[in-house]
């Protein structure tokens, strides 16, 4: 079979999405990465009202490279064939079909086990600062938002849970049709509260997650690594897989106030008077020295940390989110097959 | 300190601007809601720093606006003319009467005496008192010792009559110099006493007051200034005479009077009256508020022109024709057909011979003898302008005019006659140059100098030339330059060796170089005898043939005073230099203002012949005491007169010269030239606030 047939059969021989996000290789240059272009700028996106809305039009164009048979998962149990389409997999191609009738068609089989994905959202009050239209909460309600719809577009049971310094409400792991409608009011929640209980929320999911399954923690992460160090390691020891969204404004990473200013805590009382200019420097330093404890502390526990800034377009990060879940689902070949 | 410009103070309201935009900085704080302020370091802000830096800068903000501000109000400081009249102290007032030709002006002086006793009488006793009239010089009339011997009681009557005997004079008001005098006199004598000095005048804008500029008033001395006469200008005319140009005018140019008409003038002609020997009147046209010249023959020798309907002092004025000057040169010759001698008489003035006499009234010219030395002499006065020579009888120059002659040319033995009248010309200033043809003329050398001169042949067998001449001399003078002052090349080969007695008063202006005299001069009365030891025929030397004669012939008639000056102008007061020999002049009464040093002072407008000679002095009201028009107010006080206000609104019906706003007017650079310190301030102020400003905002930069 010569080259031309096979692409004149098949059509031009690229990676599959799936593949890709398999591969990890969705940033790897000349790579399926390479062809991303944003649907839509950061500005353009969040204007769009409705967080449901939003997230749709989100989805819409990730599904734009993404093709339908990732939304299936992968396993055993034979279920079904369905016509080939460019892009599927060559390895679930049913050759003996193919050649019986001349047309190509792929297997489909029923996913073997659920891998709960527990999305925790941070709301609290220092999610509601934002330097640009959008604050760091309506960044990560959009970024939990796509990432529970495609979750459970693919079939995994999804579930939310809110905090800010306390654990908010919850939404269980399920794999309801309607379980992505009592999303949206919790992630239309205001950012309140006195303090960021990233721990607690850790704590709270363990508790919730009964099974191995996927955190998706979507946080600042302004609060001491020392505080959800604990929590961390006792959800890496529950062989449960986290991802960790780092959400930051541009403003806090690199901090361009000028002049003398009233600096007021978000979550505290604390008001400082100072020059701007003199305590960048500073403040560029403890910044760098918290996110690098920050990173050293997911190293550690094999949690991939990924950082979220908020001007810039959300689906090269989703991309690379979904190239690490994909790498990190037990049965996708490249996950790991226990705790560290 | 006082300001000129005070207002200009509203401008300190612009500190507002700098003041408001500070505050609202201040109160500018950003405030922003942070979620990572747990991250910042709380250190110290620069604030302390900061602010001090910035209210620094604000303060020389405001600082620039304020200097500014006061800039313009040009601050001054007003001399100290307060405390006056303090219990036991020394104060003293000087009564300072302006006697100038402008208060002659109708009631004028008679209102200045009755305001002077008035304000003297209305004062507080002074304790001394002092009363000085002033125009051209200031005289003390009643002095403070005077005053202070007088019991008390009396002294009343006699400032009275002190005053009432002074009179209004002819000349022009220096108020400076007057002013000066007293504050010159404070400093000697106040002993830290108060000077009030009071001045009663009209305030004519013709007062002297350049010597006010720029003077530093002692302090506790205080001028009051009350003025008197009419406060509008009147009305009328101005007459000036302009002389004529004495080189140029004939003895019979017309009289020219500058007419100019005051700017409210109603008529179109005003009628000029010439009153003296020769009566006569001129109408002459006239614009308001122009100045015109009106030119007409005058037939006296001297009148008095004023305009008719005017009585003010500045519508007349004296007039003179141009005098007669010593413009003749007599040439007396030997009549080669009669025994009597001839004259001839250049007019060295219209550069001809005017006439000539002869003794012998023949009536017939002589005949010319070419070779004689006159016909030389002659030809050589020629040479002074048009080389014309005229006869005429006896009557056409009568002996009359003898005073007209500069030099007298005696070519030959004179008679007594002859030798009298030219003694007489001589001794008045003439000069008479004696030319010896032989031995047969020293009688008559000796009888016009006065001293016995004889001469002998002098027999030579080659010639000789001169060899010692006075260069310093005044007849030499056109030589003085090296390309004339040799004379070695004129050869004289006749002259007669003059014997001069001893003791005599004779000089030997020039020497044969065999040592003869060859020029000697004798001073006679006011003139001069020179004797030449040698014809001027070309038989006895070169010298007449030369180009040195004809300046030498120039220079005996100037040094004859031929050309000099006899009309003599100037205002009242002046002192006028008389020409030597002067006894004085000729007031309008006939009596003789006698010479004094020289010179005569002259007090009265006229005309004053100057005795003997001809010549006249003219003296009228100087043009600038003729205005009638007051100094502009606020004139004194912008020269930085020290002048109390406070009694000046004292007198009723004053115009008062001095008022807050005058003083904006004027410029009082002798006394508020602290604005340019001030703004130098503020350029310096500007300069350090733009330095410190660029540094903190490159500072800050930095550290942004």
């Amino acid at each position: 079979m010569s080259e031309g047939w096979f692409q004149r059969l098949f059509g031009p021989r690229t990676v599959s999405p799936a593949d890709a996000l398999r591969k990890g290789s969705w940033n790897a240059p000349g790579g399926p990465g390479a062809e991303i272009v944003p649907w839509m700028d950061v500005p353009t996106l969040m204007a769009i009202g409705s967080l449901e809305l939003r997230v749709r039009r989100l989805v819409e164009g990730l599904s734009r490279g993404i093709h339908r048979s990732v939304r299936r998962g992968y396993s055993t149990e034979f279920t079904e064939y369905r016509p080939y389409t460019p892009g599927d997999d060559l390895r679930h191609m049913d050759w003996r079909r193919l050649a019986r009738t001349d047309r190509p068609f792929v297997r489909q089989y029923e996913e073997e086990s659920e891998w709960g994905c527990l999305v925790v959202m941070d709301l609290s009050a220092s999610m509601g600062f934002g330097s640009l239209s959008h604050s760091k909460a309506d960044y990560g309600r959009t970024l939990a938002g796509t990432l529970g719809t495609f979750l459970h577009g693919q079939g995994d049971p999804v579930g939310l849970l809110r905090f800010a310094d306390e654990l908010g409400d919850i939404v269980p792991v399920r794999r309801l049709a309607r379980q992505l409608s009592r999303w949206w009011p919790l992630l239309a929640a205001p950012p309140a509260g006195d303090g960021t209980g990233l721990g607690k929320a850790m704590e709270g999911a363990l508790r919730l997650l009964k099974r191995p399954g996927l955190v998706a923690v979507v946080s600042d992460l302004l609060t001491p690594p020392g505080s959800w160090a604990e929590p961390l390691r006792l959800l890496r020891a529950a062989r449960h897989e986290v991802v960790v969204f780092e959400v930051l404004d541009p403003q806090e990473l690199e901090f361009r106030y000028e002049g003398d200013t009233r600096f007021e805590h978000m979550e505290s009382p604390l008001r400082l008077d100072l020059d701007a200019a003199q305590v960048r420097e500073s403040y560029l330093q403890r910044l760098g020295a918290h996110r690098e404890a920050c990173a050293a502390l997911c190293e550690s526990e094999g949690v991939p940390l990924l950082s979220a800034r908020t001007d810039l377009p959300l689906e090269p990060l989703l991309r690379s989110a979904f190239s690490e879940i994909a790498r990190l689902r037990p049965h996708a070949g490249g996950g790991r097959k226990g705790g560290n | 300190m006082a300001l000129l410009s005070p207002w200009f103070l509203l401008g300190l309201l612009a500190v507002a601007g700098p003041l408001v935009a500070h505050l609202r900085r201040l109160n500018v704080q950003k405030r922003v809601a942070f979620s990572a302020v747990d991250l910042l370091e709380a250190r110290p802000p620069r604030s302390a720093r900061r602010s001090w830096e910035d209210v620094a800068l604000l303060a020389a903000r405001i600082a620039v606006l304020g200097l500014l501000s006061l800039a313009f109000a040009r601050p001054y400081l007003p001399v100290a003319t307060g405390g006056a009249g303090a219990a036991g102290e020394l104060r003293r007032l000087v009564v300072l009467l302006d006697t100038s030709a402008s208060m002659r002006r109708g009631k004028t002086f008679e209102e200045a005496r009755g305001l002077a006793i008035e304000r003297v009488a209305r004062a507080e006793a002074p304790t001394a008192l002092e009363l000085r009239t002033f125009d051209r010089s200031v005289r003390t009339v009643l002095p403070f010792a005077q005053w202070q011997r007088t019991p008390e009681a009396e002294r009343g009557t006699l400032f009275k009559g002190a005053i009432t005997a002074i009179e209004p004079g002819w000349s022009v008001a220096r108020l400076d110099e007057a002013l000066r005098a007293l504050a010159e006199q404070h400093n000697a004598e106040a002993a830290g006493g108060y000077t009030e000095v009071m001045v009663v005048s009209d305030f004519q804008e013709g007062s002297s007051l350049t010597g006010l500029q720029g003077y530093e008033w002692p302090q506790r001395f205080g001028v009051t200034l009350c003025k008197v006469g009419p406060q509008q200008q009147p009305a009328g005319v101005t007459l000036r005479w302009l002389p004529p140009d004495l080189d140029t005018a004939p003895s019979d140019a017309p009289c020219r009077v500058q007419v100019v008409a005051s700017a409210d003038f109603q008529a179109e002609t005003v009628k000029l009256l010439v009153e003296g020997s020769r009566p006569s009147a001129v109408s002459f046209p006239v614009v308001a508020g122009k100045s015109k010249v009106a030119s007409f023959p005058q037939e006296a020798v001297h009148a008095r022109v004023r305009a008719e309907g005017f009585d003010d002092i500045a519508a007349a004025t004296w007039v003179a024709r141009v005098p007669q000057r010593r413009a003749l040169v007599a040439v007396a010759v030997a009549n080669a057909d009669a025994s009597g001698k001839r004259l001839q008489f250049w007019d060295h003035r219209s550069r001809k011979f005017v006439g000539s006499i002869s003794p012998n009234a023949s009536g017939k010219p002589p005949a010319e003898d070419k070779t004689a030395s006159a016909y030389f002499v002659r030809s050589a006065l020629g040479a002074l302008g048009e080389a014309r020579v005229e006869s005429a009888d006896a009557a056409t120059l009568p002996p009359g005019r003898d005073a007209e002659v500069a030099l007298w040319v005696v070519c030959s033995k004179t008679d007594p006659a002859l030798e009298e009248r030219i003694r007489n010309s001589v001794e008045g200033g003439a000069t008479a140059l004696v030319l010896l043809a032989g031995e047969a003329d020293a009688p008559s050398l000796s009888a016009l100098s006065g001293i016995p001169i004889g001469a002998k042949e002098k027999a030579l067998e080659s010639f000789v030339v001169l060899g010692a001449i006075a260069r310093e001399h005044p007849l030499f003078a056109p030589f003085q330059a090296p390309q004339f002052s040799d004379f070695t090349a004129i050869r004289f080969w006749k002259y007669r060796a003059l014997e001069l007695p001893g003791e005599s008063g004779a000089q030997v202006l020039a020497r044969f170089e065999g040592g003869d005299p060859a020029l000697v001069e004798v001073r006679r009365g006011e003139g001069r005898v020179l004797a030449w030891a040698s014809d001027w025929r070309p038989a006895d030397g070169q010298w007449v043939l030369s180009s040195r004669c004809v300046p030498f012939l120039a220079a005996c008639v100037e040094l004859a005073g031929g050309g000099r000056r006899q009309l003599l102008t100037g205002t009242p007061g002046e002192s006028f230099p008389l020409p030597p020999g002067s006894t004085g002049v000729r007031n309008d009464g006939g009596g003789l203002v006698p010479v004094s040093g020289g010179a005569v002072v002259l007090d009265q407008p006229g005309v004053y012949p100057i005795e003997p000679g001809g010549g006249i002095v003219v003296v009228n009201i100087a043009p600038e005491e003729a205005s009638a028009a007051s100094l502009p107010e606020g004139k004194l006080e912008a020269l930085g007169v020290p002048v109390n206000k406070q009694a000046v609104s004292e007198k009723p019906g004053a115009s008062g010269l001095v008022s807050a706003e005058a003083l904006a007017l004027g410029e009082l650079e002798s006394r508020q030239g602290a604005w340019r310190f001030v703004l130098a301030a503020v350029l310096g102020l500007l300069v350090v606030e733009t330095l410190w400003a660029a540094r903190i905002t490159q500072k800050r930069k930095g550290i942004a």
